[in-house]
């Protein structure tokens, strides 16, 4: 009887204790779900303040009290900034300092209940807090170190253009005042000639540069008739390329931006005939209905980074500002054009395809007025 | 008549400058370091006006100094820098290696005929006092390293001269010099001179 009253009553402790068991277990599915949750909403937000640390921390106080979190307190450098909000003195907090050369990140929280698996919950929070304000902060340092980078880069490409305009002004002012005889008036007069149209494409280029991302939709400039050919063979007596030009075809499109393109192809090729002597360079230009394809091509080396040959401030030469073939690709692109590159077995080849385009249209005076 | 070469990128630029100068003088134009090479291998060149910054990498010195020690090594010509490269390091590598003058883009063409007036008078005084048995000799030295350094180095660069000038007789360079020719193969052991690297620089 003793026995029986004994399991009858062990039974009932089992199932209590498997009862209490199931609660604990749901009670603590509750505290996880109730912290991804809250994780969840706080790569959300940051996400939402395009990862703008001054416009995230204000919101995480309301995120974190869901999983009983009273209250956030930071103090964070970076660059000439400083986002503090102090603690409340309080014992009950999680706290963590940082400091590395370029920020410093003071984070903490205060918890209702620090104790047990709580405290495990808590952690998680925080460190998932953590790393979000780090990475935050390491991606506004990258893009600011890469802004200013680039932008001193360009600034030396410029400066190096503006000054020797600068410097041609300076000599030519000098010089009209001191031509004398009809003989140096002659020699003058021929040196500007041959000075046009280098003068031209570096000032195209310059104002290419500046203008480049600013363009406003519409806003293509002049439109004329360009001989392609004509351009190229140009470009190439320039810059004094071994090789031929072949074929016809002709665009209506912006003269100068037009030269920009072309003089960043073969200025490029005649920078690596440098390293590269034998090295020729040759193009040839067709018109398909609509179209005019121009293929220019050298007998040098292959490129490696060919995938990357586009992208902006993407360089493999050491003083190179990985500008040109890009700002390239982007003026074609705006013509409605298209711009291609390709190791070929013949050398490095760019094919560029631009539409024949249209005369502007010529407005015609109201002759009734 | 004096022979400039002018190295130069900027056709334009270049074109302008010629125009200045060659009334005065005979230019030759070069656009980069391989046309430069070239150009003075074939003319008697006096003096060169450099710029810097030359293709393919226009944007750095280095193109520029490896032409300006290529001429000071191997002419001994006057170089004026004429350039937009205005960074420390670079005016600074330049006149360390021996560049007459550091003229920075943009600049007047007096200020580019000034010094050149002035290379050609340092020059020409400079080859009076030669005859005269004066020899200016220039050397590198820190000064925070005390005298020991630049007496080596004076020492160094008055030896290899005499050397250079005596076509590295021994006899000659001994009596030049003042000292006994014991004294003279001690110097020669000491600095490691050697009769084929001479010729090469000479």
């Amino acid at each position: 009887m003793i026995t029986l009253r004994l399991i009858q009553s062990m039974y009932m402790l089992v199932i209590v204790s498997g009862l209490m068991v199931l609660v604990i277990l749901l009670y603590l599915r509750y505290l996880t779900n109730r912290a991804f949750k809250v994780q969840l909403k706080m790569v959300e937000a940051n996400s939402e303040c395009n990862y703008d640390i001054g416009l995230f921390l204000p919101r995480v106080r309301e995120l974190v009290k869901k999983a009983e979190i009273d209250d956030v307190f930071y103090d964070i450098t970076y660059g000439e900034k400083v986002l503090s909000k102090p603690g409340p003195g309080h014992r009950r907090v999680i706290t963590r300092k940082v400091t590395r050369p370029d920020y410093s990140i003071g984070l903490g929280i205060v918890t209702v209940s620090p104790r047990g698996y709580q405290r495990y919950i808590y952690m998680i929070i925080f460190e998932t807090l953590f790393l979000l304000i780090e990475m935050d902060l390491l991606m506004k340092i990258k893009v600011a170190n890469d802004a200013l980078y680039n932008f001193s880069r360009l600034q030396t490409f410029l400066l190096h253009d503006v000054k020797n305009v600068t410097q041609f002004i300076k000599g030519l002012l000098y010089n009209i005042a001191r031509i004398g005889g009809a003989d140096r008036e002659h020699r003058f007069v021929e040196y500007l000639r041959e000075s046009a149209p280098a003068l031209s494409v570096r000032t195209d280029k310059i104002l290419a540069t500046l203008e480049m991302g600013s363009e406003k939709e519409g806003d293509e400039g002049e439109i004329e008739k360009v001989d392609v050919l004509a351009t190229i063979r140009e470009l190439f007596e320039l810059y004094g390329m071994n090789g031929q030009a072949s074929g016809e075809g002709s665009v209506f499109v912006n003269r100068h931006k037009l030269v920009t393109v072309f003089d960043n192809i073969i200025k490029n090729m005649h920078e690596k005939s440098m390293n590269e002597p034998e090295l020729e360079c040759h193009a040839s230009v067709r018109e398909e209905g609509e179209t005019v394809t121009t293929v220019i091509y050298d007998t040098g080396s292959p490129i490696k980074d060919m995938d990357r040959m586009f992208e902006p401030f993407f360089t493999t030469k050491k003083s190179g500002l990985g500008i040109g073939l890009f700002q390239a690709k982007h003026v074609v692109k705006k013509f409605g054009g298209n711009m291609t590159v390709a190791n070929t077995d013949r050398g490095v080849e760019f094919t560029v395809t631009l539409m024949k385009g249209a005369p502007p249209a010529v407005i015609v005076p109201d002759q009734t007025l | 008549m004096e022979t400039i070469l002018l190295t130069e990128d900027d056709v334009a630029l270049r074109a302008q400058l010629r125009f200045a100068l060659e009334e005065r003088y005979e230019v030759l134009e070069a656009g980069d370091v391989r046309k430069a090479i070239n150009l003075l291998g074939k003319h008697e060149v006096t003096l060169a006006v450099l710029d810097l910054g030359l293709p393919p990498h226009e944007n750095t010195p280095d193109e520029g100094l490896r032409l300006l020690h290529y001429i000071l090594e191997n002419f001994g010509i006057k170089v004026i820098i004429l350039t937009g490269q205005k960074t420390e390091s670079a005016a600074l590598e330049a006149i360390k290696s021996g560049a007459f003058d550091y003229l920075v883009k943009p600049a007047s063409i007096e200020q580019v005929l000034f010094s050149i007036d002035r290379a050609i008078l340092f020059r020409d005084t400079e080859r009076k006092l030669e005859e005269q048995g004066l020899a200016k000799i220039t050397f590198g030295i820190e000064v925070g390293k005390g005298l020991q350094p630049a007496r080596e180095e004076a020492e160094k660069n008055i030896i290899l001269k005499v050397l250079k000038d005596t076509n590295f007789n021994v006899y000659k360079s001994a009596k030049l010099l003042g000292v006994k020719r014991e004294s003279v193969y001690y110097f020669i052991k000491k600095f490691g001179f050697r009769r084929e690297d001479i010729d090469d620089n000479a």
